[in-house]
């Protein structure tokens, strides 16, 4: 076999290669969303039946109340009974919010690379890992928002110093994914600098 | 003339090598500024006015970091980009010349842009603040369109 065929041959092994692990990453992703959606939907709709229960009957009633218990306001009492099992409930299912995002985050770099038209493993991964983390801060964003009345009853500092840390940690987490993204973006401006530099020279 | 071969001698070698850490630099900073006066800040609003000013600080200093660092990079672009226009877009005899005014005019675009992104923090720290900066934005916008003046006329 000359040189040639085994280069063409490696080639072609290697975007079968690649389109089976798109392909296989993709059914992986797909079946995570099945599998876990019902029960994160589930999960997040029991949340939010909670917050609006609290919200709108248990706070206004232990509002009204003004009573104290050991030294603690009722309604702080109620708000801390509610985030727990707010907390309860998002931890019980974190795992699986993980594995959804996941899931999300490897069927749109699936379509992404496909898009793209140069999907490869390496890049996958990085459309992976880029997605990944903004879907995560979205996700902690909305779940902080679940949150963050209920521990301002308790204390009006909580949400303050918990949004700040979150802050901070939204700070690293994007750091992350656009480092991925960027060895991505890095392959396009490269040849649009290659241009660049030609137009200068001539 | 010596000018432009100095300019277009860094621009050329280090354009290459520049866009992948501009790029990462300038995305990292366009989502951290993205989250954080579309998410964040306002969240921290509706907590107080001193979790606003203190998660715009924080969002403001890593926006300031990221683009601090990308911006020796972003000159050494802009440059490029000067000499490609002024090659692209002759209007007068001397090149020089011409490379320096598509350079301030790309200039001047740029400390827009930048204005413009620090806009919302500037203007939750202090209005005042955010005038001063407008003033001195201003200014030095005035200062390089003067340059192009006095380089064309």
């Amino acid at each position: 076999m000359s040189k040639k065929e085994e280069v063409k041959n490696e080639s072609t092994t290697e975007g079968k290669d690649i389109e089976a692990y798109g392909a296989e990453a993709y059914a992986e992703s797909a079946k995570a969303v099945r599998e876990f959606g019902a029960r994160v939907a589930l999960s997040i709709v029991a949340a939010i039946i909670i917050w609006l229960f609290g919200e709108m009957i248990f706070l206004p009633i232990a509002k009204s109340l003004g009573q104290v218990f050991y030294g603690y306001p009722v309604h702080s009492i109620i708000s801390f009974i509610i985030a727990v099992a707010l907390a309860i409930i998002i931890f019980s299912v974190f795992f699986y919010i993980r594995r959804l995002t996941n899931g999300i985050a490897g069927i749109l770099a699936f379509e992404i690379g496909k898009a793209s038209g140069e999907v490869n493993i390496e890049s996958f991964r990085h459309y992976r890992i880029a997605l990944d983390g903004i879907i995560y801060v979205i996700v902690v964003s909305l779940a902080y928002l679940l949150f963050a009345n209920y521990l301002g009853q308790i204390h009006p500092a909580i949400p303050a110093i918990l949004l700040i840390l979150i802050v901070i940690w939204a700070v690293f987490a994007l750091w992350r994914s656009t480092r991925a993204i960027a060895s991505e973006l890095g392959r396009y401006t490269s040849k649009w600098a290659e241009e660049l530099e030609k137009h200068s020279k001539k | 003339m010596n000018a432009r071969k100095e300019s277009s001698g860094t621009g050329e070698t280090n354009v290459k090598s520049s866009g992948h850490s501009v790029t990462h630099y300038l995305s990292t900073a366009l989502l951290i500024w993205l989250f954080g006066v579309l998410v964040f800040i306002p969240i921290a609003d509706t907590i107080s006015a001193q979790t606003k000013v203190f998660v715009s600080l924080i969002v403001f200093i890593s926006f300031t970091i990221l683009l601090l660092k990308a911006v020796p990079r972003v000159k050494r672009l802009l440059e490029v980009f000067a000499i490609v226009l002024a090659k692209k877009f002759k209007f007068m005899k001397e090149e020089d010349g011409q490379i320096m005014v598509f350079k301030s005019f790309l200039q001047i675009m740029f400390i827009i842009f930048v204005y413009l992104f620090y806009f919302p923090f500037l203007n939750n720290f202090h209005p005042a603040i955010n005038g001063i900066v407008l003033i001195v934005v201003l200014l030095w916008c005035f200062f390089l369109f003067f340059r192009i003046l006095q380089i064309i006329l």
